[in-house]
């Protein structure tokens, strides 16, 4: 490895280790924030470095290896900040939303998951109208897609059957009007399903977009699914028809190449 | 089959949208397109959102100035590797 490439390399993990991209999920128990993160950065499989808390209220640092840059292993973390208890008890709701008070400011991102199907959104609105004074940059994402009426997910290509669709659509316009008019900034409202992976990458980059500008390559580095992982959960593909689309079509989806270095 | 004629074995022939989509109605197969598209369109989103970032994190790691115009001449003098990487990592 060139001197360069050493200095580019323990510069990152430096950064890293510094201040790692945070990102704050807020939302109800049981809208899938976990899953969520799980999907996009492949918690599941990192380590979780540190958990500290009230409650169940979590800061969590987890370590990931990047391999988003070709041949090149890079050791990043993720911060994660996470109630995953709210709106379960009155009792300690009034200590997550204290505890979210004081690590919002430090957070690059917000990301507020409501579950597709639950239409009462007073406690979401009561929560953001709290927070809303230390709320960063945010994203609201509809989770769960998949359990929206008639249920009648397509399997074939793991996607919302169209009457899903044509419900998913009135559901972004209301959340969008009912949730992002408390929000500070007006946040983007992505659809998706963390279970199937299915829009994944707008949820990202609606993310990456508001995280603040200088800290964006960070995230991008830890960023641990692509539109195959959607792929993958096609049942009416055979294998060989998903290596193909993958082939035909995701060709940018692959990280980037080193190949240029070994010349 | 005649010994004179020689045996050619045909190459696979390369899968087209029709093929990859075999057995999918029209209509689903449309969707199903529209979204591998517009994941495609999110991907090349994200590169354009970070790319500035990358440029500014760069550029102060090795001391250069962000300023575009400049930025690949000194990088290219003070760190070719870096700079093959950042070609490759931009497709520049």
């Amino acid at each position: 490895m060139s001197a360069d490439l050493a200095r580019f390399k323990i510069g990152i993990e430096d950064e890293f280790r510094k201040a790692p991209p945070t990102i704050c999920v807020i939302g109800l128990s049981g809208v899938g924030k976990s899953s969520t993160i799980n999907a996009m950065f492949g918690t599941r499989k990192a380590v979780s470095g540190s958990t500290r808390g009230t409650h169940r209220f979590r800061a969590d640092t987890f370590d990931i290896e990047s391999g988003r840059v070709d041949g090149f292993k890079l050791a990043c973390q993720l911060r994660v900040i996470d109630a995953p208890g709210l709106g379960e008890d009155v009792d300690l709701d009034e200590g997550y939303l204290k505890n979210y008070r004081t690590h919002l400011p430090k957070c690059d991102v917000a990301l507020w998951v409501v579950a597709a199907r639950n239409r009462a959104l007073a406690l979401d609105q009561g929560y953001i109208k709290t927070l809303r004074k230390v709320l960063p940059h945010g994203v609201i994402g509809i989770n769960q897609v998949d359990l929206i009426e008639p249920l009648d997910w397509d399997d074939r290509v793991n996607m919302p059957s169209l009457t899903q669709d044509k419900v998913l659509k009135e559901i972004v316009v209301d959340r969008q009007e009912k949730l992002g008019r408390f929000f500070p900034n007006r946040p983007k409202t992505v659809a998706y399903s963390a279970r199937h992976y299915w829009n994944l990458q707008a949820l990202f980059s609606a993310l990456i977009e508001s995280a603040p500008p200088q800290r964006r390559w960070m995230f991008d580095l830890v960023k641990s699914f692509s539109t195959s992982d959607w792929l993958a959960g096609a049942k009416g593909l055979t294998d060989a028809q998903r290596r193909a689309l993958a082939e035909r079509y995701l060709s940018t989806d692959r990280g980037m190449t080193m190949d240029a270095l070994k010349r | 089959m005649s010994k004179d004629k020689p045996i050619v074995t045909q190459p696979e022939p390369t899968p087209g949208i029709g093929s990859e989509l075999d057995g999918l109605p029209p209509e689903l197969r449309d969707r199903f397109l529209q979204q591998i598209e517009a994941d495609q369109g999110e991907v090349l989103k994200q590169a354009t959102l970070t790319e500035d970032s990358w440029r500014g994190y760069l550029a102060n790691l090795f001391n250069l100035s962000p300023n575009q115009a400049t930025f690949y001449e000194h990088l290219s003098m003070q760190a070719p590797a870096l700079m093959l990487f950042v070609q490759c990592m931009f497709g520049i």
